[in-house]
């Protein structure tokens, strides 16, 4: 399943930019609850630019992990 | 023709502000700041002027590389915050060493070094020059605004020079660019008194949106350094320095694990003198240059980023 794959790299990587701590991460989880600042949300935004091999505008910063996860599908399947 | 940089020299205010100091009257605390920017410290104009410090700056630069000020052909400096708007700040470092050739002022925000070593690469390859001062001079404390702990945490002030030989290699590599955007990063001109100016102006004082300038910085960093490779066709394991723009660690770091850079090889000034705009890079240069960790050959890349959003980078063989 594709989009639980994106949801577990994304998850993976809000945890590596020092979010989620004993939060559990859902779609609905805003990215501020899981413990990502405005400057560790754009390390996030850069990881994932990595991992999916996709550029993300900056105007474009998600507010929640389901956001983040649209997001980056909106733009692997251009 | 290219050149050589056969001289550096740098100077910094005497006054040290720490974060603990800025806690007194900012909401903000040492940890705070030092987790989110890497700095612990930085130096702020008080008793000296901007042009105590760029002349201190290229003196010691001259002296390094056996070079008289009369034998220069041409001074640049790269500033946003003048001593005087005119003359430039670069006719006040000719008036006080006592050079009498060419000298201006050149204004390309934090890239603004990088942007006038290839200006001095014009004056080296018509045949204008043997001798080129380069100095970066920057008073930030007069352009933040001190209530604004978002802003004024990350900057401070200082002068840094490179003194500049015509030679037959030297530079590998140069690349401008400018990404336009008005808004990321801005400081308003002089808002004068003109009786016929309709409407209000705003102060000159700095803002910055964090987010886009993060992501700009570490989105350029890397391109830059990949076209610097492709253009001198060496490979990124190849360079023994990276001398960035000293914005803030978190960019750096980032950029270090996008590129798989080693650690090491990446020069920081910034801990102890924050973001002080087109200094960072010839500041963080003469670091090197003094504690003796640049060695004849060693390749040497430099990217300049900032307010414009401009890009300044080149790659270097030092010699």
């Amino acid at each position: 399943m594709a989009e639980s794959t994106t949801f577990d790299r994304i998850c993976d990587i809000i945890r590596e930019n020092g979010g989620a701590g004993d939060v559990e991460l859902t779609l609905d989880t805003k990215l501020a609850d899981a413990g990502l600042d405005s400057l560790s949300t754009v390390e996030a935004v850069i990881a994932c630019e990595d991992e999916f091999g996709i550029e993300i505008e900056t105007e474009q910063n998600p507010a929640t992990v389901g956001e983040f996860v649209e997001l980056v599908e909106s733009l692997m399947e251009k | 023709m290219p050149f050589r940089i056969v001289g550096t020299g740098s100077a910094l205010p005497e006054r040290v502000v720490t974060n603990d100091e800025l806690s007194t009257f900012l909401d903000t605390s040492d940890e705070w700041i030092r987790t989110r920017t890497g700095i612990r410290e930085r130096r702020v104009v008080s008793e000296e002027s901007l042009t105590d410090l760029a002349c201190a700056a290229s003196r010691r630069a001259l002296e390094a590389a056996g070079v008289a000020a009369e034998d220069l052909d041409l001074i640049v400096c790269s500033t946003t915050t003048p001593d005087y708007i005119m003359p430039g700040q670069a006719c006040a470092v000719a008036a006080s060493i006592g050079a009498e050739c060419a000298a201006f002022d050149l204004s390309a925000a934090c890239a603004g070094f990088v942007f006038a070593l290839d200006v001095a690469e014009g004056w080296f390859a018509r045949g204008r020059a043997r001798h080129v001062l380069v100095v970066a001079a920057e008073e930030m404390s007069r352009l933040v605004d001190w209530s604004d702990r978002a802003t004024c945490v990350l900057f401070g002030d200082g002068a840094a020079a490179c003194v500049l030989e015509a030679a037959d290699d030297g530079l590998l590599a140069m690349d401008l660019s400018t990404s336009p955007d008005m808004h990321a990063l801005a400081a308003p001109g002089i808002a004068g008194s003109s009786p016929f100016k309709q409407g209000e102006r705003p102060a000159s004082i700095l803002s910055m949106e964090g987010q886009r300038v993060f992501k700009f910085g570490v989105t350029t960093i890397c391109s830059a350094v990949k076209l610097l490779c492709a253009e001198a066709g060496v490979e990124l394991g190849d360079i023994d320095h990276f001398v960035f723009h000293q914005a803030n660690e978190r960019i750096l770091s980032a950029a270090v694990a996008r590129l798989k850079l080693d650690d090491a090889k990446v020069a920081r000034t910034l801990e102890t003198c924050g973001n002080i705009s087109s200094v960072c890079i010839p500041l963080t240069l003469d670091n090197l240059v003094r504690t003796g960790a640049l060695e004849e050959g060693d390749l040497v890349a430099i990217v300049g980023f900032g307010a414009g959003l401009d890009t300044g980078a080149c790659l270097l063989r030092w010699s």
